[in-house]
Formats: structure tokens, sequence, C-alpha cells
């Protein structure tokens, strides 16, 4: 059950999660740059325009204060049509809308008009207010002359800027105005609302060389977000490739330690075998020497015959203990439904409990699928230990309870189960040695032990992915806690089984 | 008590465990005779009478068979045996030091009459002898 990766977040997810971030933010950073860009492209159309007319309207009262004056009093005439006659000068409105269109035809492609309500009669057609631009322009300029009026329009097919400012009469033109035959109006004042003049300026242009410049701009941010997704890709796949060799290697790792394991296994097992031989050997004629020259035994060759015998008997356990030992990661256990109160029943009734010596089962022991013989064998040795090394038999008392925990670490279901009894208890020291083979805390000679029983205990608890503790301290009992995983449980259904 | 005629085949390597049952087997008053063979090998010849060996007559009716020998082992022997038509019907008792559960299965599918481990205790298997004595002379061999 070795889950490989703990995130919620699979790896695929993360990387479209990523494409994703990173292409919002890509084409947030353009829409923005392009917002910059049209907003400048506008202002920079709008001052152009402003200096422009501001160009034309200076030239206009510039020729007419400093050329018309002088020329009238010369004697030329100021005409529109001054081409077509001799002495004569064209009027500044006529030379300014000239210069205007010499301006567009030359660079910006910018047109220049200059019109009003009041038009001269030649320029009926083309000065007068044609259209809802100009109308609105007109009225703006009622209210304020000092100010621009300007939109963005599409005609043509182009976006253009229409950039109006008012055209107030100067009192160098007041005179003039009014007196000119061919007038539309004769009582002009300084500062009336003479009429309207008009830049036209093609965005299209600009708005072109924008684009080119944003396409660039996307074209670099799409090669560096390709780069970007095929390094994240790259890395991602590398890493993915190391993983699975590691899985790998941990996997052959760990196959080869069980194989060890089991090697060891076999080996304590071949070899505890092989030392029975002999020792049955000795069993054997020591007792037939024994009994041949039974005769002429002294007292103390026969006690010393039965220490020698004792001292068999111990390397007989001893070497069962071995065996015991070795088998248990050997032998495959049926997984089964436990009723762990009939279980312990079951051991209770085996064991030589002595008179007065109580064992307590607590309510409530589950009923699940484990096996069956590991669990009975943590029981009868923790039990069997708790009698053994009472220092009060005849008034011990032991209680078996259990709970269920939740082991953050493997993230995995447990029971655990509780063995406390009120013996003499165990020195902080030896808590980690007690587990360890053929430990034993007393004299061989004292109590018959031969230090196999806890460390069957620990590996079975081990091998089933348990893990086992002890709580105690001399003279206040000792209390060993093991746990014990729950395997997907029949009766509730199959539990969720991870993997 | 056995009856005199049928003789017991010992098949077993170690010298001590041939005198402990020779010893057994006198102390329990049991005197059939007791032939003994080192290995598999050598209790086939002395059935069949091949490879040299005189031929056991009668054919002993009971085999003690030990598993852990050299050359052909117990289990080995066994199979040999029950794939004889003369030799099949022999009862044979495995006794041994292994208690290893893949032994006794192989034992038992291949019909030993029983599967008994050796005791490092002299008087424990004085007592196991005595029990086979009394299960011999209770049943009726072929």
């Amino acid at each position: 059950m070795n889950t490989p990766s703990h995130s919620p977040l699979k790896n695929w997810q993360f990387i479209l999660l990523l494409i994703l971030a990173f292409f919002i933010a890509a084409f947030a950073a353009l829409w923005h740059v392009s917002q910059l860009q049209s907003r400048l492209i506008e202002s920079t159309a709008i001052k152009n325009a402003h200096l422009l007319s501001d160009a034309l309207t200076e030239f206009r009262t510039l020729y007419t204060s400093e050329v018309v004056a002088a020329a009238k009093r010369h004697g030329l005439e100021i005409t529109h049509d001054y081409t077509t006659k001799e002495n004569a000068i064209p009027l500044p409105a006529t030379l300014s809308m000239l210069l205007g269109k010499k301006l567009g035809e030359h660079a910006s492609g910018s047109k220049t008009m200059l019109y009003s309500p009041y038009p001269f009669p030649w320029r009926q057609k083309t000065g007068g207010l044609r259209d809802q631009f100009m109308e609105q322009a007109w009225q703006f300029f009622g209210q304020h002359p000092d100010q621009p009026f300007y939109r963005f329009a599409e005609y043509e097919g182009r976006k253009h800027l229409r950039y109006a400012t008012a055209d107030v009469m100067r009192p160098a033109c007041v005179q003039c105005h009014n007196e000119h035959p061919a007038t539309p109006k004769n009582d002009w004042k300084v500062g009336d609302l003479r009429g309207v003049l008009e830049v036209d300026f093609p965005l299209d242009q600009v708005v072109a060389q924008t684009h080119a410049d944003l396409k660039g701009t996307v074209a670099i941010f799409g090669t560096i977000a390709l780069l970007g997704i095929i390094g994240i890709g790259s890395v991602t796949s590398k890493l993915r490739r190391t993983s699975v060799e590691l899985q790998h290697r941990v996997r052959e790792r760990t196959a080869e330690l069980e194989r060890i394991n089991q090697e060891l296994d076999q080996y304590a097992y071949v070899v505890s075998h092989d030392l029975k031989a002999p020792l049955r050997a000795i069993a054997n004629l020591s007792e037939w020497i024994e009994e041949d020259i039974a005769d002429s035994l002294t007292d103390d060759t026969r006690k010393q015959m039965s220490l020698l015998r004792g001292r068999v008997a111990r390397m007989d356990d001893l070497i069962n203990g071995i065996l015991q030992y070795s088998r248990i990661g050997r032998i495959d256990n049926n997984i089964e439904s436990v009723d762990v109160d009939e279980l312990l029943q079951d051991i209770i009734a085996g064991l030589a409990v002595p008179e007065g010596f109580v064992i307590d089962i607590a309510p409530g022991m589950p009923v699940f699928n484990t096996a069956r013989v590991p669990l009975s064998q943590v029981f009868a040795n923790l039990l069997s230990n708790a009698i053994k090394y009472h220092h009060q038999p005849e008034q011990g008392h032991v209680k078996v309870d259990v709970r269920e925990v939740h082991a953050q670490k493997t993230n995995g279901e447990f029971y655990e189960f509780s063995v406390r009894d009120d013996g003499p208890g165990i020195a902080p020291d030896y808590h980690e040695k007690v587990f360890a083979i053929f430990q034993t805390l007393n004299a061989r000679d004292k109590v018959e032990s031969t230090g196999v029983g806890l460390s069957i205990v620990k590996k079975i608890v081990d091998i089933q992915g348990g893990d086992i503790t002890l709580e105690s301290a001399e003279g206040k009992g000792s209390t060993f806690r093991f746990t014990v995983p729950k395997i997907g449980n029949n009766e509730q259904g199959g539990s969720h089984n991870a993997g | 008590m056995l009856d005199n005629n049928v003789s017991i085949l010992l098949v077993e390597d170690d010298d001590v465990d041939v005198m402990n049952v020779q010893r057994a087997f006198k102390k329990n008053h049991i005197s059939n005779a007791v032939h003994v063979a080192g290995n598999g090998l050598e209790a086939l010849a002395r059935l069949r009478g091949t490879n040299g060996q005189e031929k056991l007559r009668p054919t002993p009716k009971i085999i003690l068979l030990d598993i852990n020998m050299p050359k052909m082992n117990g289990l080995e022997f066994l199979a040999e045996l029950r794939a004889d038509p003369e030799l099949r019907a022999i009862s044979v008792f495995v006794l041994t030091t292994s208690d290893e559960e893949k032994d006794r299965v192989t034992a038992y599918n291949m019909n030993v009459a029983g599967y008994i481990l050796k005791p490092v205790e002299p008087g424990k298997f004085m007592e196991a002898v005595k029990t086979l004595d009394v299960f011999w002379s209770l049943i009726e061999l072929p």
C-alpha cells in the first residue's frame, strides 16, 4: 500500500494550471500595453493637431497684420481669386487653407478646413457646416471659445482625429470683414465667433506602426511562453523519470533486503536445526552414561549430571527460540475475521494462571480481519510474561484494553491493544533492551527464560506494520501497547484501500 | 506387543539416533528385528536386494524414516517407495527434527502413518516409542 504521492494535485494538473496562469498574465500584460499605446496614439495625435492648428492660426494672424496691412497701403487687392488678377494677394483665410493643404500633402496626410455658418459666397459649397461634427463644434464654441473640440471618427475607412478650434474675430480682421463687399455679415465685433478651424489627422499610419510593434511584442511573448512551457515540460518529465527510476530502485533494494532477510531467517533456521542434532546426542549419551554407571555415581557427580542436562534443556529452549523467531517472517498467515475477546479467552485458558491472579479483559474488544496466529502469539507472550515475572502472583492483576488510533505518519487506521500489569516494573534504562533477542533482566538460573519472547513479539508486530511500546518504571507495573493495522474489512462493506 | 515376525527398517544417518532407537526398543522390550540403513539409497538397495545388498527377508512392514540424510533424503526415498508396487504398502513413520510445515505436508501426501519430532530429552523419546509399540500391537499390518 505505498502511495507514491500524497499531493492532492496530480503533476499534469499542476502544469496545466501553471500554463493557464502564465497565459492569463501574458494576455493581461499585452492588453495593458495595447491600452497604453492607443492612449499614447490619441494623445500624440491631439498634441500634433493642437500644434498644427495653433501654427495655422498664428500664421494667419501674422499674415493679416504684417503682410495684408502693408499690401493694402500699396494698393494691392486682397482677394480669394488672386491668381486670376493683377496686383492681388490672397486673403488670410485662403492662404492659411492653402498652407494647411500643402502641409497635408507633404507630410501627415492631414486635412485643414475652415468653416462657419457665414461663408463667403465663393465658399458657399465648402465653407458651411456640412456635417454633425461641424454643427456640434459650432455650438460648443458658442459656449467655450477657448477650448478645443475633438472627436475620433471613422470615415473613408480610416480612423481620424477631428480637432477643431474656435476662430475668433481679431481686431486686425474686424474692419476688413465688415467692409468686404461680399461679406455675408457686416456687424462683426472683436471676440465674435467667426468660424471653426478643423484639423483632421488620420491615425491609421500611427496605428499600423503600433500594431506592428504590438505583433512583435506578442511574438516575443509567445516565444517566451512556448520556451517556458517546453522548459517546464522537460523539467517535469525529467523529474518524473527520476522519480520513476528512484521508485524502481527503492523497489529493487526492498526486494533485495527482503531476500537477504529471508536468507538470514533461512540461515538461522538451518543452523539452529543442525545445532539440535549434536545437542540431542549429548543429552542421550549423558543419560546413557549415567544409567550405565549408576552404581558408581556419587551425589556430586549425580548433581553435575543433572546440571548438565539442565543446560542442555536450556540450549534446546534457546534453539527453539531462534527457530520460532526465524519462522515469523517465513510463514504467510491467512487473514481471517478474528474475535479478539474469544481469542483472549482461549489464550488464558491455555496459560497456567496462578490462583488469585486476575486477568481483566475490557469490554469492546473488536472483531476484525487480521492474521490470527501472530496476534495470538503476541497476546500469549505478553500475558505469560506478566504472570511469569510477577512478584506476587497470588494477587497479580492484568488488564487488557483496546482503542482505535489513527497514525499520522502512515495515514493508517489501527487498533491499539494494551496489556497492563501491576508487576515489579522495568526501569526505563532497559525499555529498549527488553525487545532485543536473548536479553533477559534476571539471571537465567533464577527465572528460566530464553529472552526470545519479547523479540518475537516485536518482530511480529513490526512485520504486521504496527508498533510496540513499553511504559514502565520500577515498582509501577508495566504497560505494553501494540498496534495492529485494520485491513479492509468485509463487514464494513470494504473500506477504502488506498494504494 | 508387536508380532515378532514383523521386522523394522530404521533409515537414519546419525549413530547416536540409531543407538537411541535401539535403546528405547530394548527398554520397551520390543524384540523385533531392526535393520539399519544410513540413507535412502542404501535403504532402497536393501529392500530390493540391488547394488550388491542382500534383500531383506521378510520385507519389513514398518519403516522409521529420518528426513535429513546424505545422498537421498527421507522424502525422496518415500517418493521412490510409493512408486514401487512391491514396497508401496509399507507403513512409514517419519522420525525427524524438521518441524517444517512443508516437510510435514509432503510426507503426509505420501501416506505416512505418523510424523514424530525427535525430542531432545531422552525420557520423552522413550515414551514416544512406548506409544508406538502400543499402536503397532493394536493395528493390523498388511
